[in-house]
Formats: C-alpha cells, sequence, structure tokens
C-alpha cells in the first residue's frame, strides 16, 4: 500500500471518529463503505472476522479497527486506523476541559445527548442491515446468529462466552 | 455537569492516582478484564476500588465523553487523565486502554491467520462472525428501546438508517445535516 493510501485510510478514520455518537461499532457501516466497497482492501468476510477476534479478545470491541487496519496494512495499517480513530477522542475532551463551565453547560449536554442518540441508533441499525444483507447465505451462520440473539436476550450469559462457543462450533460442523 | 470540578461533599474519601502510571495500569487492567463493554468495570476501578471519582462524578464525566466526538470509552480515559496529569495523565490512561489489548488482539489475529489454510479456523471465524452479528443486533435492539415513546427521536433514527443504509449516504453528511437539526430541537425542548 502507498504512503498516499495509508495517508488517506488515517484521514478516513480520523473523520469519521468526529461523528461517533455511540460506539465505533454504529460507524461499521461506513468504514465497510470505504475498506471493502470503495476500495476492495479487504473482503466482506474478513472485516466481519475483524469484528469477531475483537469482541472475542481481551480489551474493548473498538480494537476491531486495529485488526482492520493491520489486515489492510500490516502494522502501519494498525496504527493508521487506530491513531485515526483515537485523535478526536484525546483532543475535544482537553480541549472541553479548558473551556471550563460554559454558560448553559447542561442544557447542551442534555441536547447533544437527546439529540444525537436517535442518530446514533439509525447508524447501529445500519452496520446491523449491512452484516446482514452481505451475509454469505449460509443457513448455519444466520442459525448461530439467531441463537445467539435469543441467549443474550433471554438469559444473562457473558456474549464472550457465546463467541467462543459458536467459534469451537464452527470449527467442528462442515460448511 | 462540567469537567473540572470543585471537590465534592464526600472528597475526605476520594483520592488521585498516584502517578500518570498508575493511570495507565488501572486502565490496562481494566481494559483487558473487558470483553466488550467495558462501562462496568470501569465503574468499578475507578469509583469503589481507586476512589478517583465519586458515583455522581462518574456519571458526570461519562456523559461528557458519550457526547463528545470521538468513540465514548477513548473520551472517558482522556477526560479523567487529563484531571489529573494534563496531556501526560490523558496519554497514560488512553494508552492504557488500547496498548496492550491491541497487541494481544493482533497476536492472535495473526495466529488465526497463520492457519487460516485449515478448514476448522474458516469454520471458527464463521461462527464467532456469525455470533458477533447476533451480538450486535441485540445491542442495537437495546438502544432502540430507549426511544420508546419519543416519536421525533424515532423519525430520526429511521431517517438516519435510510440515509446511511439504504441512500448510502456517508455518516459524516448524516451526522451535520440530521444530528445538527435533531441538536438543535432537543435545544429547544430541553429547560
Amino acid at each position: 500500500m502507498s504512503g498516499a493510501e495509508l495517508g488517506a485510510l488515517f484521514l478516513h478514520f480520523l473523520s469519521i471518529s468526529v461523528f461517533a455518537t455511540g460506539g465505533a461499532l454504529a460507524l461499521a457501516s461506513d468504514m465497510h463503505r470505504y475498506v471493502v466497497d470503495e476500495h476492495a482492501y479487504i473482503s466482506h468476510t474478513q472485516f466481519v472476522n475483524s469484528i469477531a477476534l475483537a469482541q472475542a479478545a481481551p480489551g474493548p470491541n473498538i480494537l476491531f479497527v486495529t485488526v482492520m487496519g493491520w489486515q489492510i496494512a500490516g502494522i502501519q495499517g494498525a496504527l493508521a486506523t487506530t491513531v485515526g480513530l483515537s485523535l478526536p477522542a484525546l483532543v475535544f475532551p482537553m480541549l472541553v476541559s479548558r473551556l471550563g463551565r460554559m454558560a448553559q453547560f447542561d442544557r447542551l449536554l442534555q441536547a447533544l445527548k437527546r439529540g444525537l442518540g436517535p442518530v446514533a441508533m439509525g447508524l447501529m441499525a445500519s452496520t446491523c442491515f449491512l452484516l446482514l444483507r452481505d451475509a454469505p447465505g449460509v443457513w448455519k451462520g444466520a442459525a448461530i446468529s439467531a441463537v445467539t440473539l435469543a441467549l443474550l436476550a433471554a438469559t444473562r450469559i457473558p456474549p464472550v462466552l457465546l463467541i467462543v462457543a459458536f467459534g469451537a462450533l464452527g470449527a467442528l460442523i462442515d460448511w | 455537569m462540567a469537567p473540572k470540578l470543585p471537590p465534592s461533599a464526600d472528597a475526605t474519601a476520594l483520592r488521585a492516582p498516584a502517578s500518570a502510571f498508575e493511570l495507565f495500569t488501572a486502565f490496562a487492567w481494566i481494559s483487558l478484564r473487558s470483553f466488550g463493554g467495558a462501562l462496568a468495570f470501569v465503574e468499578r476501578t475507578v469509583v469503589r476500588d481507586k476512589r478517583w471519582l465519586s458515583a455522581e462524578d462518574f456519571l458526570g464525566v461519562y456523559a461528557i465523553g458519550q457526547v463528545l466526538p470521538g468513540p465514548t470509552g477513548m473520551s472517558f480515559c482522556v477526560l479523567l487523565g487529563d484531571r489529573f496529569f494534563g496531556l501526560r495523565g490523558a496519554l497514560a490512561a488512553l494508552g492504557g486502554f488500547l496498548l496492550i489489548p491491541g497487541a494481544l488482539v493482533l497476536a492472535i489475529a495473526s495466529l488465526f491467520q497463520q492457519f487460516q489454510h485449515l478448514p476448522q479456523v474458516q469454520g471458527a471465524l464463521h461462527g464467532m462472525g456469525a455470533a458477533s452479528v447476533g451480538l450486535i443486533i441485540i445491542t442495537a435492539l437495546r438502544m432502540a428501546r430507549t426511544l420508546r415513546g419519543q416519536r421525533v427521536g424515532i423519525a430520526v433514527a429511521l431517517l438516519a438508517f435510510a440515509a446511511v443504509a439504504l441512500a448510502r449516504l456517508p455518516v459524516s453528511t448524516v451526522v451535520l445535516t440530521l444530528g445538527v437539526a435533531s441538536v438543535a430541537w432537543a435545544w429547544r425542548v430541553a429547560r
């Protein structure tokens, strides 16, 4: 991957991070558009794998962008996506701390939360839509998704246990 | 609630981290124990074990992290680290949150890649990916529950979905138009 492409990748993750309202997974549909649909850096399967690995491994889910960058261009790619996503989270809190208590800060906070919450919801739904739409038409995969969904809704099983268990099951069955 | 709050009523019980390094190790430990949602571990460590923030301050700082641009967990690390040691503290907390778990997840990913020619490894990734999809859908459904009864909120969520998923518009366009309009509306109705 050329330096220019790497720089563009960094800038793309930097720019979308500014719009992360409610988790990086809400941004997944936009990342998919860039790295899979537009530039074909990785396949849809690789994209889903990076989410799955980050959820199964210790650490925050947000590290799926690290795995994604690594699949695109090794360590340099991992740094480009991760640092790009992290920079706004470093800059804006520092700024806000220094601006101090502005007039009507509480009201602004409430407005941002109430106003951006539904947008985050719509973005999250887009991510779900994309993952379902591009899922390979394998009924076993759909069944695993459905069973995971039902178990998480009905029980208090930690999600990571289900991911590891279905990983083990996936290794054993014939796809 | 603004950051840099004056000491709260129970300040006698609170303490500051001894060094930026303590912030690094605390957040590395939080991060390594959290599979996915880190919030519960963050609260336990920061409020109950370390006593760096009161429960009330924690919610205030977390709320600010949620609405600031950038992922919430990272913003929270920076707000907390910055409060005690400025930029050095912010970098220490954020580094603790990302560095060791990041190296670990890359080690796991490269292990999978090395053995990806094995059908079992392919199968395991398929299984994990499918389970992840189930997890993401339930997260979205739980988010959706908070919109119950909010007619404007539901309309905004549907519009955002239509714009990003169906019309394939960039997230930035949607947040800058719909997001700004939605916040302006919420600002007007907030009192």
